[in-house]
């Protein structure tokens, strides 16, 4: 499994319908839009899954970039 | 891992985030890793910088660096390094090829066997029978010393290095314009500029870092203006206020139209240009700004259209847009760069901002960006070339010779004169039996050459020996090396990288390397030791010994970096060159008094190209000169190459992240949808490409990224090796191939 930070940078008039779109994704927790163009996501899914995931949020309209600030592949690694 | 550790990961994950925004937040991310080490990512020229994060001896996390230009924030590829440091097709012990196979071997039976065969050549062929051949990822220790050993030791000037694949237009632009080579600016000019011209650059998928500042600096104020000049319709252009789509190869007329506007329009900037620039022509005669004017009739912006296919219109409101802003900063990569004319290319990128001043001050200045994270460090700036000497000194100057074997202890005159063979000359030699043994450091060039089937014939000639430092058992080059030294990967070991912005950072060493690979400095000076080059040239104990020398041999030059000790190093996310003194705090704007260190702070002028012997910038007359090989009937598309934003180069490294891999599993051809529908081609159907070359038979995607006539094919897949089809003509300035631009059939099969 892996953990993954992802900050979601999105054009500011979308961010409150994409961050809802967002939660309603199984392995995705939003922790809220920030300086109103940046939703704060944690992944946890299944490693090999993550690129579909981030794929989603990439197809979802005003969506600008995704950005990975963290990944912990710790139980995989160790 | 128990419910508790996971919750406080993922609070970890989301603190990681906020550190990247830079934002307040009370329950900071504490360290799951026993360590934290500094370093820069392994892949682009953006330089990002990394944590990474050690556990029990092994790498368990990476994050970014909030204190670095990329204040904590990674694309995918940097986040996942982590399944590449232990891919389990690591090379861990020396092999030789024996009956056509790489068996096991000894340290001294691989090194032995290297130094037997380039001693035995030296021999009979003298030096320019041998070559080095390097790389943009290569540490900047490892290719100062490379090419110290070949050049100093072996004096063979054959020392050669990736990035004339993908840098040496840029390094031939900025050098005949402002006199020395790299970036006037720096990233910190993003958040300034007003306008962005975007040209040759897909940013979103090669940079994405940068482009998200780039994203960001555009929603932090809507008037700021980005124009995409791009045939593909690529995510950069998604952010674009103006996407230009042009006929490929047509780029020199548009830049040339532009400026024809500016002055046309009088939204030039006279004060600047008549004080700070010379005008030249191709034959490097000076001439006066008339000459400049009636040079520019032939590209007026209705001439442009018809060969661009860019209406004049639109040429017209570019150059408007470049030149009214406030601060205008150009970036671009390979679509510039890897041309026949690439030089000339960026001279005129460079001619719009010395047209209208837009230079030297916060926002403004023309940015050329790297593809490797050490192009400029490795390479460009350490000499790695054959043409080149160290800190900005050319071979062929008698001087810099000179000043070179003081500082190297060497007798005066002894260096070779003559400058070695480019990239593509150098495995032309190979092919033709007169260059006979290379060392190859951390590059895969049976993958990434241009017209690549000529050149792996060339590899593959029983009487020629290749010896390959690499890190990866799946590289296509392994099939052609007679001897494969396995060296440590990226955090195993200490040494520095420079990225676009003349930023230097240092990757330390995070953990051992596994089985019995070594450090490549090590084993490049046990090389040198065994093939009996003088052991006093490399007496170097470690990569910091070999960067104290480095600081020592710039400090005479423009290119200063004698303030960026090692410690200041271990300290700092990184300094931008020039720094010349211990206190420095490194170099944001050159060649502007108060600003830049190499200009005297009495000087009477604000601006001093002083890389120029009159003290001017260049503004050159650069004719419109299409591709080398252009569509015609029976080759009537335009076969293009690229990245895709989840893989690197060869794929050597992102290929072994599930990821990544799932992320663009293989290769297909991008297929404009217009032309599709005119040759019955639907999504997935094979398409067979053809060039003169070769041909080559991929799964089609069919989209309105391409512009008509225009296919792209991503080049990171060895069984479906691009290459094969590209072109090998080069700019006769740089010596940079045409990779961009070649004439391809299409039908489907």
């Amino acid at each position: 499994m892996a953990i993954s930070g992802l900050l979601v940078h999105t054009l500011r008039e979308d961010a409150p319908d994409i961050e809802r779109q967002i939660t309603g994704m199984p392995a995705m927790s939003s922790y809220g839009i920030h300086n109103d163009e940046f939703i704060v996501v944690v992944a946890d899914v299944p490693s090999g899954q993550m690129e579909a995931e981030v794929d989603r949020i990439k197809e979802i309209d005003g969506v600008l970039s995704i950005y990975t600030t963290y990944v912990t592949l710790e139980d995989e690694v160790s | 891992m128990d419910v508790s550790r996971r919750e406080f990961l993922k609070t970890t994950a989301a603190a990681s985030a906020f550190m990247a925004m830079g934002a307040p937040f009370a329950w900071a991310a504490q360290d799951t890793a026993d360590q934290w080490v500094k370093g820069v990512c392994r892949f682009c020229g953006t330089g990002c910088g990394v944590m990474v994060g050690v556990k029990d001896g092994k790498v368990v996390q990476v994050k970014g660096d909030p204190n670095n230009h990329n204040q904590g924030f990674l694309c995918l590829k940097g986040a996942l390094m982590v399944p590449i440091i232990y891919a389990k097709d690591r090379v861990t012990q020396p092999l030789i090829r024996k009956n056509g196979k790489l068996t096991p071997a000894s340290w001294d039976e691989a090194l032995n066997l290297t130094a037997q065969k380039f001693k035995s050549v030296l021999e009979t062929d003298g030096p320019d029978g041998v070559a080095y051949y390097g790389s943009g990822q290569a540490l900047t220790e490892e290719t100062y010393l490379a090419s110290k050993i070949w050049k100093a030791g072996l004096k063979s000037n054959n020392v050669e290095g990736n990035p004339r694949l993908c840098m040496a237009s840029a390094v031939g632009g900025y050098v005949t314009t402002f006199g020395k080579d790299e970036p006037c600016g720096s990233y910190d000019d993003i958040d300034a500029a007003t306008c962005f011209f975007i040209i040759g650059s897909n940013t979103s998928e090669c940079h994405p870092i940068l482009f998200k500042r780039i994203a960001r600096r555009k929603q932090s104020d809507p008037n700021v203006k980005i124009i995409v000049v791009d045939p593909r319709r690529t995510n950069t252009a998604r952010i674009a206020d103006l996407h230009i789509p042009f006929t490929p190869g047509t780029d020199l007329a548009i830049l040339n139209a532009m400026a024809y506007h500016i002055i046309n329009d009088e939204l030039d900037n006279p004060r600047f240009y008549g004080k700070y620039v010379t005008f030249m022509d191709n034959a490097k005669n000076k001439l006066a700004f008339d000459d400049y004017v009636k040079f520019l009739q032939d590209y007026t912006p209705e001439k442009a259209e018809k060969i661009s296919g860019v209406p004049a219109a639109t040429i017209r409101k570019m150059a408007q847009w470049f030149a009214e802003s406030s601060a205008t900063m150009s970036l671009w990569c390979m679509g510039v760069n890897q041309r026949i004319r690439g030089v000339w290319a960026n001279n005129l990128i460079s001619n719009l901002h010395l047209l209208t001043g837009h230079i030297g001050k916060p926002g403004a200045t023309p940015f050329s960006l790297t593809g490797q994270p050490n192009a400029c460090g490795g390479v460009r700036d350490t000499g790695g070339l054959s043409h080149m000497l160290p800190a900005g000194r050319l071979i062929a100057k008698k001087e810099h010779r000179n000043e070179m074997e003081q500082l190297w202890g060497l007798p005066q005159d002894s260096l070779n004169p003559k400058p070695g063979l480019h990239t593509v000359a150098l495995y032309n030699a190979l092919g033709e039996g007169k260059v006979k043994a290379m060392v190859m450091l951390c590059t895969n060039p049976a993958h990434s050459l241009p017209n690549v089937n000529r050149h792996r014939k060339a590899l593959e000639r029983d009487d020629t020996f290749i010896c390959l430092i690499e890190a990866f058992a799946d590289a296509e080059t392994m099939k052609y090396a007679d001897v494969v030294l396995p060296p440590a990967f990226w955090c195993e070991r200490e040494g520095v990288y420079g990225c676009s912005e003349r930023r230097y950072a240092l990757v330390g060493k995070a953990i051992e390397p596994p089985g019995e690979c070594r450090e490549s400095v090590h084993i490049l000076i046990e090389l040198a030791k065994r093939m009996g080059v003088d052991p006093k040239l490399v007496d170097f104990k470690s990569s910091e010994d070999i960067w104290n020398e480095w600081r020592r041999v710039s400090r005479p030059t423009p290119y200063n970096f004698y303030g960026m000790t090692r410690d200041r190093l271990r300290k700092m996310s990184g300094i931008k060159w020039p720094c010349p003194t211990e206190d420095h705090p490194g170099t944001n704007i050159r060649y502007v008094r108060g600003k830049d260190p190499n200009v005297p702070a009495d000087h009477p002028n604000k601006y001093f190209f002083y890389g120029k012997p009159d003290g001017r910038a260049v503004i050159w007359m650069r004719p419109y000169k299409g591709a080398a090989e252009e569509p015609d009937s029976q080759y009537p598309f335009v076969l293009t190459t690229g990245r895709v934003i989840d893989h690197w180069h060869t794929g050597t490294m992102t290929m072994k992240v599930p990821e990544l891999k799932k992320s663009f599993p293989s290769a297909y051809v991008e297929v404009n949808d217009g032309d599709a529908r005119k040759l019955g081609i639907a999504n997935g159907d094979t398409i067979r490409l053809e060039t003169r070359r070769d041909t080559m038979d991929l799964p089609a995607r069919v989209s309105d990224v391409c512009l008509s006539g225009l296919v792209f094919v991503p080049m990171h897949y060895a069984d479906k090796l691009i290459n094969k089809l590209t072109l090998d003509a080069f700019d006769p300035g740089s010596k940079q191939p045409e990779y961009k631009i070649c004439a391809v059939k299409i039908q489907k099969v």
